[in-house]
């Protein structure tokens, strides 16, 4: 089963045992500690790997992030432009309310990794709120106990050789603050809110800033403001971006340092007075109302009423069979004296193309049952046997087989005027036994078995295809279907040698006939929407493609390979 | 945001994969992969379903693939065996505890573990499991059988279980 599979499997459909389920629906057993040790290291390993970039991986989704991502640059640039000069630390009223104190009141809301979080998604909102007594605040009241993701951040800055001197444990921790950690969270439906600060023992303070305040060092400030992009290089060269703050840091670790004093002057001379810290933001889990009775009735509607659309185009090999019917042997006697085989008409196949577009509905788990529309452009060619003598005394131009004259004779209009078409200015043959008996060129014309023409032939359906599917392999990203079911076609026109057109209106071709079809598809569906389809198709014509009465038959077959992109919903 | 998911659905999840897996380590590494699973697709959660539920889903499929490696049902010794007793009797649980019909459960063959656990607990029908597991609906029906007679049987020699009666439980 593969991966994407297994988040689509079904929902359950069974009742299961009442007594079995009620004892371990609540049934709870914490797992030892070494497994979340290993599910971290886990993630540590795929956060590593995942520098590799594929292109077009989920480039939907990317592209979205993407245009996302550059407003948000646009946007950090434009603020970073219109920034005052004379205002190094900017000064946010803090969005927070009191009323977000009892929503802060959970669980999820103290745990650091979120704070972490919360400060990589926004790390502006942490400089902004900012202040010499606020960073003291910080460097007091943050968790004492140093998470994993601080210890990565300090090595990572190690690793590049920057030269930040931390004066003490508070200003490691205002760095780690400032530093958005590189983590691939799981993008979940959050709300950003702020938090009030916390006491080393992960409880609320008061809003009102700490009475003993002490004084901060410069160093302290300068290595949040230059992550923060407080300092005016970073903000007007740099903006931060999420992702890129390390980067940023380590290049710009000499000009925080070199502008230290300053930003300490600047931050001494300017005491923000902040009624609360609100700094920090954190991620709340939304949690939808659980119905589960509702949203599995729904899920497997949905499951099992999945539809999709699909278009494709499929070259193919088309053949009409095309044959002169049995009792048409009248035209053997137009043959050469010398020559007793029978009139024959080989017909060959060539390149056709057609084109569909077609929408399905999943019966169940294996079945399917799909339909559309489509136009057949097919061609064909036909070897037929020419006329020798009345055919030198018509222009070269003029249609003069067996093929051709069958087809003229075949039509409704040379049968309405069969005298005066055959005897003037048709060089067709008269049939034995018809009026065109007394026709002076009947049997004078003489088709030379040995001398043929290549005819070509255009065809034009519209079908109409109504096929069952089987999947062999259910729900996989690579799925196989055996279809097979039925096609309509609807006649058109044929064009042969494009000088002679048979329509409807000659009433030679039936206008709708039947062809079985059937074939085998292969379906890969890298996404939940998109799937893209390649199949082989034949159809064979369960009846004539003429009408009774004329003299030609067809009975077309149709090889070919469908490629198609199809969309679900 | 990552620790706070695991600490508040791993004990439910671990006690899911530890009804699957026979021993204790088995059911660990089932978890891991199941969580590394979870924060991988969860942007793939739709909202269609508790979170609970989607999950378990992800831990019950990472746990029969888990078996599957283990021991591919085709060549399960007992997963084509036809039940030498189908048995047809309500099986009664008067006030056990979870953790003694567990490791009932992780006693059971393999094979007829996961149909237990898919049909009895999970909910599953026996055409979805016979699809999951790849296997025929029949085998799905004898195996669910023999889980439940090999469980009552157990039952009765703990005399933890009256005399079985005689009613048609199964679907």
């Amino acid at each position: 089963m593969s991966e994407f599979n297994e988040h689509i499997n079904p929902i359950p459909h069974g009742q299961g045992d009442p007594n079995w389920q009620r004892l371990f629906d609540e049934a709870s057993e914490m797992p030892p500690p070494r497994v979340w040790d290993a599910i971290e290291r886990d993630l540590d390993r795929e956060e590593e790997e995942q520098v590799i970039i594929v292109p077009f991986w989920g480039w939907y989704s990317t592209w979205r992030w993407s245009a996302a991502a550059a407003v948000a640059l646009m946007l950090l640039g434009w603020w970073s432009l219109n920034i005052p000069a004379a205002n190094p630390v900017s000064q946010v009223t803090p969005m927070a309310s009191k009323q977000t104190s009892s929503e802060i009141n959970s669980d999820l809301a103290r745990n650091q990794t979120n704070e972490s979080n919360a400060l990589s998604r926004k790390p502006t909102k942490a400089s902004q709120a900012i202040t010499p007594e606020n960073t003291d605040h910080l460097a007091q009241h943050r968790p004492i106990e140093p998470s994993k993701s601080t210890a990565r951040t300090s090595e990572r800055l190690a690793a590049n050789g920057s030269a930040v001197r931390l004066s003490g444990a508070d200003n490691r921790e205002q760095l780690s603050l400032a530093q958005p950690e590189l983590t691939s969270q799981p993008k979940v439906a959050s709300v950003l809110q702020p938090e009030p600060p916390m006491n080393s023992s992960n409880q609320y303070i008061d809003d009102k800033p700490a009475q003993n305040t002490k004084p901060v060092s410069g160093e302290a400030i300068a290595g949040v403001s230059s992550s923060q992009s407080v300092t005016p290089k970073t903000v007007s060269g740099q903006p931060s971006i999420d992702g890129q703050i390390p980067e940023i840091v380590s290049s710009d670790i000499a000009t925080a340092n070199a502008s230290s004093e300053m930003t300490v002057a600047n931050l001494a001379t300017r005491l923000v007075q902040l009624p609360a810290m609100h700094g920090t933001q954190r991620i709340v889990w939304f949690r939808p109302t659980e119905t589960p009775i509702a949203p599995a009735e729904l899920s497997a509607q949905k499951a099992g009423s999945e539809h999709w659309a699909s278009v494709s185009v499929m070259p193919s090999s088309y053949n009409p069979l095309v044959s002169l019917q049995q009792a048409t042997v009248m035209y053997s006697n137009a043959f050469a004296q010398n020559s007793t085989a029978n009139p024959t008409l080989k017909s060959q196949a060539d390149l056709s193309m057609a084109y569909q577009l077609s929408g399905g509905i999943q019966l169940s788990s294996r079945w399917s049952v799909e339909t559309g529309v489509g136009y057949l452009e097919a061609r064909s060619t036909v070897n037929s046997p020419v006329q020798t003598i009345v055919s030198s005394l018509f222009p070269s131009n003029r249609l003069s087989n067996l093929y051709a004259d069958a087809l003229n004779n075949s039509r409704v209009s040379d049968k309405q005027n069969s005298f005066l078409s055959n005897a003037s200015l048709s060089v067709t043959p008269g049939k034995l036994g018809s009026p065109s008996a007394s026709d002076p060129l009947i049997n004078t014309n003489l088709y030379d078995i040995g001398r043929s023409q290549v005819l070509s032939n255009d065809y034009t359906f519209v079908q109409v295809p109504v096929q069952l599917g089987y999947q062999i392999r259910p729900r996989k990203r690579l799925g196989f279907t055996v279809l097979g079911g039925f096609l309509t076609n609807l006649f058109i026109h044929n064009n042969v040698n494009n000088q002679l057109s048979i329509t409807n209106s000659d009433m030679v071709y039936r206008p709708v006939t039947l062809s079985a079809s059937t074939g085998l598809r292969f379906r890969y569906r890298p996404t939940r929407r998109w799937s893209a389809s390649m199949a082989g198709i034949f159809q064979q014509a369960l009846q004539r493609g003429t009408r009774a009465g004329t003299d030609l038959t067809t009975r077309p077959q149709t090889i070919g390979v469908s490629v198609g992109l199809d969309y679900h919903f | 945001m990552q620790r706070q998911l695991y600490e508040r659905f791993a004990g439910k999840l671990f006690v899911v994969s530890k009804r699957y897996t026979k021993d204790p380590n088995g059911a660990e590494d089932v978890l891991q992969d199941a969580f590394v699973k979870i924060y991988r697709y969860i942007d793939q959660f739709r909202f269609d379903c508790p979170l609970e539920a989607w999950l378990k889903r992800i831990v019950i499929n990472t746990a029969l693939k888990y078996l599957r490696t283990q021991q591919p049902w085709d060549q399960a010794t007992d997963i084509d065996e036809v039940a030498p007793l189908i048995s047809q009797e309500d099986l009664s649980l008067p006030t056990l505890n979870y953790q003694y019909l567990l490791a009932l459960i992780q006693e059971l063959p393999p094979g007829c573990r996961a149909v237990f656990n898919l049909f009895a607990i999970e909910g599953y029908s026996h055409p979805e499991i016979a699809e999951m597991l790849e296997i025929s609906e029949g085998t799905s029906k004898s195996q669910y059988s023999r889980a439940r007679t090999l469980l009552q049987h157990k039952l009765q020699m703990d005399g933890r279980s009256p005399e079985p009666r005689s009613t048609e439980h199964q679907r």
